[in-house]
């Protein structure tokens, strides 16, 4: 009842929030999303600390194919879910400071693609995992197509044939495998774990192949990437958070829930090329961020090389990498969220995001400089933050792996450094430019999105193990299906 | 069949309503028309029954189907907005009359039982629809799509009776469970192989329907009569008689000739791929809205053929489910563009490019909505009905165990990424590009009818088992 | 005796359409049709469907033959001068896939009536005719079995009238 009312509750709201016109409606839809995001506290406090799925319920959706509708939370949804709960309000709370035409619309969209999100990653029935999975691109195209930049219109359709394409491939290997279970078929994701372990490998090839498509546009990964810098520059703020907050999370969620049970003698014998990919996403990314000129892409490209790392890590399947890249969803969540805010930020005073344009900004904003560091910082993953845990863990798993690999992948460290200081230094330090003078402090919204952030990201560096605990006996089970 | 003998009746009424000077009273009178008719097909549920010496079957499939073809007639109705109840050169009296003897056409061609039954009904269907494509006599383009649709129609029957015939010699039965015994008997005489008689009746009467139903490479006439007739008769073409001629090309498919699959299971296979591939690709290049909607119709041809050529036992099922999502998309769509085509009209013609719907959404935002709605069910989205329509048919061909199937699918799915590009176009002109478009005044009805159509379409799309399991 | 008759009228049908297809007159071209309908309905009377080569007499000579002479005189202006082009035809490319359809057809049809297996033709067939007319027998079945057929073609000829009421009324431009 609990999941259902988790994704029930963001579509009424968006329903609700559709009817307001005006001003009030941002608060109605802050005030659902901060419900929404008590919901997904009061799950974390009463999740039980074991492999089980819990929460769940099953309807019977078409009963003549033996789909249901099956929701549940286990330990690796569980992080997902709150990600997603948690982002929400903030994301609203950015656009506060914007006036967008219609914007009741827009925030309804971002309260559907909440539902949608959600409900992949509870989904336990694979065919309602691709039905959300599908159903979230409606709201993001429209949302990046309506408020976007300058380019939207043929970017953004880009992204949207680009992504169902791969997820195309994605359902023929879900009916596949659907055929597979016996007698009348059912979709449920244990009988297709059952189903799975009679395949020989060169079907397992396939099937990860086809999979493999589907995740690695949506996340994604090099050479699939090619949508993704401009769409991220394209859509509006709260789009690029919502994409790249927690989006990309699907993929990555994909491939924990489906490849790595699926197909491991797939897994065996082309996990090798994916880490390759992943790792060379990484350095490509990160060699091109530092090149860039414009804020939003080279965070978008950081994205691209985060998302890399934490590929990396699953496809090395020890315990340390599945960890690590699920406490890496999470603070890369709140991290890119509150890189993205303060970009929109600097760009709403200096109407620009060129770093040759900006500078000194710290003159007159102490306030944006703290959080800027701190959130840059985590980014980085400087120890104490959260993305140290998460970096070091994926590391390590990925060197148990490959020692020579992981050695490349930790170039991402000194790489990311080198971005990422760049960035703050020739935007917020220096002399002030022409745009940047008179440079405002943050407004009180502002600051109530970024104070938050900042603090989980420290928050979560000291103490992780609230949600390490949390996942380490789904993983642990994952892990032994895979045996 | 009590539906048949009502419909006509009230045809004939609808005539002589016409001498009434108020026209007001034809619409509301034709949709009362056709509810009832649309109650006495319900009468007939579960209740299988041959009529007047096994000329007719009224049986669940075939409750299905009519009420699918009555459902559409009453929305193409709706949305007719009395043809212009002021302008004197309409004679709304006559297109209603002419609709209700169509769909009779219609309803015989899915309750056939016998061949003759089967040609009459189509011949039925076919004169009302070139006379109602003829039926704008001061335009050009109405008049040359008339014609073409006269000829090619006309020689698509004769070659459907030629069939008719040939299969008659080789069976000497017209009924079509006395054609499947005669096949039988015909195979043990020859012990066998099937004589040519058989065969080139099977092909011809397969080329007559499929004809109809415009698959390639029989759809050259589809894009122009489609683009030439009124968008109200247009609407009523691709649905009625796109659902009427596949239920009639299953049922025979079915019923007479499933021995004989691999005669016309290969043929089928080629013209479904060509379908498919001429449908979509050609589509993407089309700048007229009305057009587009033509080419697409062609390609929704070839995905429910693809069902009929699986043979599985849900293909009922799923044959019924993907007309429904269809005819209730492609009916919104031609609603939402009849009335910007109007209001955008220049020179007294209307605007059908989809630059006519440009900034569609800023003032009309309920037609923006249906018409995004519509667009996304035509093109397989999930969320609509049809992606549900899509995915029972690709299931279907997945199930059958044949490795052609996964060919067809394979192109099926690539032509499916096709076709949201062109779908998409009307999407992006109308939330998205700059423009003017007046805010255009509805009737309630016409916005009670957009707003059934696309609940209905979201409905089904998340829930496909409340008509599934009556289908 | 009779293939020699058959023979006579196969040969008439078939130069008279010709002459429909090719004839520059359209005149020449109606009067022959009536020539090819005449003997399409002597072919049926040696094939023993008397009732059908009445009723090809009556409908299409007597009916359809007749209008269309009508609708050709009414309306040929250009009277007994010959139309040095015929622009029906058309360019040469179309001319050679038309080829090649009819020829595809022909070659459908011949093979087929080729290798048919055809059963049940009465060797006493010429003899039968004199004392057998299909007519009553045709007439019975279009009562009972075939009822339902007859009575719909209503339905058809009703939606054809009202069709060409409409489309040859007055329109006003």
């Amino acid at each position: 009842m609990l999941t259902l009312s988790l994704i029930l509750l963001p579509i009424i709201a968006g329903l609700i929030t559709l009817a307001i016109k005006g001003e009030t409606a941002k608060t109605v839809a802050l005030v659902f999303a901060f419900a929404e995001l008590a919901l997904g506290a009061y799950l974390y406090k009463s999740f039980v600390p074991d492999a089980t799925s819990q929460f769940g319920l099953s309807y019977d959706w078409i009963h003549s194919a033996g789909i249901k509708f099956s929701v549940g939370v286990d330990g690796i949804s569980l992080i997902l879910v709150f990600l997603t709960t948690l982002m929400v309000p903030f994301i609203i709370l950015s656009t506060f400071g914007n006036n967008y035409k219609n914007a009741s619309n827009l925030y309804a969209l971002i309260l559907f693609m909440q539902a949608a999100l959600v409900g992949v990653f509870t989904a336990k029935d694979v065919f309602l995992f691709y039905f959300f999975f599908e159903a979230a691109l409606i709201p993001i195209y429209f949302i990046a197509a309506i408020w976007g930049g300058e380019n939207r219109i043929k970017v953004t359709f880009k992204f949207f044939v680009y992504t169902i394409f791969g997820s195309l491939f994605m359902l023929l290997a879900l009916v596949y495998l659907y055929l597979l279970t016996p007698g009348t078929h059912s979709a449920d994701i244990n009988a297709i774990y059952e189903a799975a372990k009679a395949l020989d490998l060169s079907t397992q090839s396939y099937l990860f192949g086809a999979f493999f498509i589907a995740f690695a546009i949506k996340m994604p990964l090099f050479p699939f990437h090619t949508w993704q810098p401009d769409t991220y520059v394209e859509a509006p703020t709260a789009g690029t958070m919502l994409l790249s907050g927690i989006m990309l999370k699907m993929g990555v969620y994909g491939l924990i829930r489906f490849i790595l049970p699926i197909v491991p003698l797939g897994v065996d014998q082309w996990g090798f090329v994916a880490i390759i990919l992943s790792v060379i996403g990484i350095i490509y990314g990160s060699v091109i961020a530092i090149q860039q000129k414009d804020m939003k892409r080279l965070i978008a490209y950081s994205s691209f090389a985060h998302v890399g790392l934490m590929s990396a890590g699953i496809f090395s399947r020890n315990l340390e990498g599945i960890q690590g890249s699920l406490i890496q969803m999470l603070a890369h969540g709140i991290n890119v969220v509150g890189l993205f805010f303060i970009v929109e930020i600097i760009e709403r005073r200096a109407k620009s995001r060129e770093l040759s344009l900006l500078g000194g900004i710290t003159q007159t904003t102490p306030n944006l400089t703290v959080y800027f560091i701190i959130l840059m910082l985590g980014s980085v993953a400087l120890p104490l933050t959260n993305g140290f845990v998460g970096e070091f863990l994926l590391l390590k798993g990925v060197y148990e792996y490959n020692a020579w690999i992981g050695a490349v992948a930790g170039l991402t460290i000194i790489l990311g450094a080198v971005y990422m200081l760049r960035m703050v230094q020739k935007s917020m330090f220096g002399i002030t430019s022409k745009i940047t003078e008179g440079f405002t402090d943050l407004t009180f919204n502002e600051k109530a999105v970024l104070f938050p952030l900042s603090f989980l990201v420290i928050a979560l560096g000291i103490a992780p193990n609230i949600f390490l605990k949390l996942t380490e006996p789904a993983v642990s089970q994952l892990l032994s299906i895979i045996k | 069949m009590n539906a048949i003998i009502a419909l006509s009746l009230f045809g004939i009424s609808n005539l002589f309503l016409g001498f009434l000077n108020n026209r007001k009273i034809l619409l509301p009178a034709t949709l009362v028309f056709i509810l009832i008719a649309l109650g006495l097909n319900f009468a007939d549920w579960n209740h299988e029954y041959y009529w007047f010496n096994n000329m007719l079957k009224t049986n669940n499939l075939s409750v299905n189907f009519v009420t699918i073809i009555l459902l559409s007639t009453f929305l193409v109705v709706a949305i007719s907005r009395s043809f212009g109840d002021d302008d004197e050169h309409s004679h709304p009296a006559e297109y209603y009359a002419i609709l209700l003897f169509s769909a009779v056409g219609a309803i015989m061609m899915v309750t056939f039982e016998n061949l003759i039954m089967l040609f009459v009904g189509l011949e039925i269907l076919s004169v009302s629809m070139y006379v109602l494509t003829g039926s704008d006599k001061r335009s050009l383009r109405s008049n040359e799509a008339a014609l073409k649709y006269f000829l090619m129609g006309s020689f698509a029957t004769g070659i459907l009776l030629f069939g008719v015939a040939l299969v008659y010699g080789a069976t000497s039965s017209f009924d079509i469970h006395g054609i499947a015994q005669g096949v039988a008997k015909a195979k043990e005489q020859m012990g066998g192989a099937y004589g040519p008689l058989l065969y080139s009746g099977v092909i011809l009467i397969m080329v007559g329907l499929l004809f109809k139903i415009s698959a390639a490479p029989f759809h050259f006439w589809t894009p122009d009569v489609y683009d030439g007739a009124p968008s109200i008769f247009t609407a009523f073409m691709s649905t009625v008689v796109k659902t009427a001629g596949v239920a009639a090309t299953y049922r025979i498919l079915s019923i007479s000739f499933p021995s004989v699959y691999g005669l016309w299971g290969n043929p089928l296979v080629y013209i479904v791929c060509a379908t498919l591939i001429i449908g979509n690709i050609t589509a993407v290049y089309q700048q007229s809205f009305k057009r587009m909607l033509a080419y697409s119709s062609i390609s929704h041809a070839g995905y429910l053929l693809i069902t009929v050529l699986a043979k599985r036992p849900e293909t009922n099922s799923s044959l019924l489910f993907y007309s429904l999502a269809y005819a209730i998309a492609t009916i919104t769509a031609f609603a939402v563009l009849m009335v910007v085509s109007e209001a955008q009209a220049k020179n007294g013609k209307a605007d059908e490019s989809f630059e006519a719907l440009n900034g569609l959404a800023n003032n009309n935002p309920l037609l923006a909505f249906s018409l995004t709605i519509s667009m996304l069910s035509l093109a397989g989205i999930p969320l609509t009905a049809g992606f549900f329509g899509k995915f029972f048919v690709f299931s279907d061909a997945f199930s059958n165990p044949s490795s052609l199937f996964k060919w067809i699918l394979v192109i099926a799915i690539l032509m499916s990424t096709v076709g949201i590009y062109y779908y998409f176009k009307p999407i992006i002109a109308a939330y998205m590009k700059k423009g003017e478009v007046a805010k255009i005044e509805l009737s309630p009805l016409y916005k009670f009818i957009l707003i059934l159509t696309t609940t209905l379409t979201i409905l089904l799309g998340l829930a496909p088992d409340l008509v599934k399991n009556i289908f | 005796m009779i293939p020699f008759v058959f023979i006579a009228f196969i040969v008439l049908t078939v130069i008279s359409a010709c002459v429909v297809l090719w004839s520059n007159n359209v005149l020449y071209a109606a009067f022959s049709l009536l020539l090819t309908f005449f003997g399409i309905a002597a072919l049926y009377v040696l094939v023993g469907a008397d009732f059908i080569a009445i009723t090809q007499l009556l409908v299409y000579v007597g009916g359809i033959l007749v209008l269309l002479l009508f609708g050709v005189m009414l309306t040929n202006q250009n009277g007994n001068k010959e139309n040095g082009k015929n622009d029906i035809i058309g360019t040469n490319t179309n001319r050679l896939i038309g080829f090649a359809v009819a020829f595809g057809l022909f070659a459908l049809l011949f093979f087929t009536f080729a290798k048919a297996n055809f059963v049940n033709i009465q060797s006493n067939l010429f003899e039968s005719i004199e004392t057998f007319s299909t007519t009553q027998n045709i007439g019975v079945l279009l009562m009972t079995d075939f009822v339902l057929p007859f009575e719909v073609s209503g339905v058809l000829l009703m939606a054809t009238l009202i069709g060409a009421a409409y489309l040859s009324s007055k329109t006003k431009v």
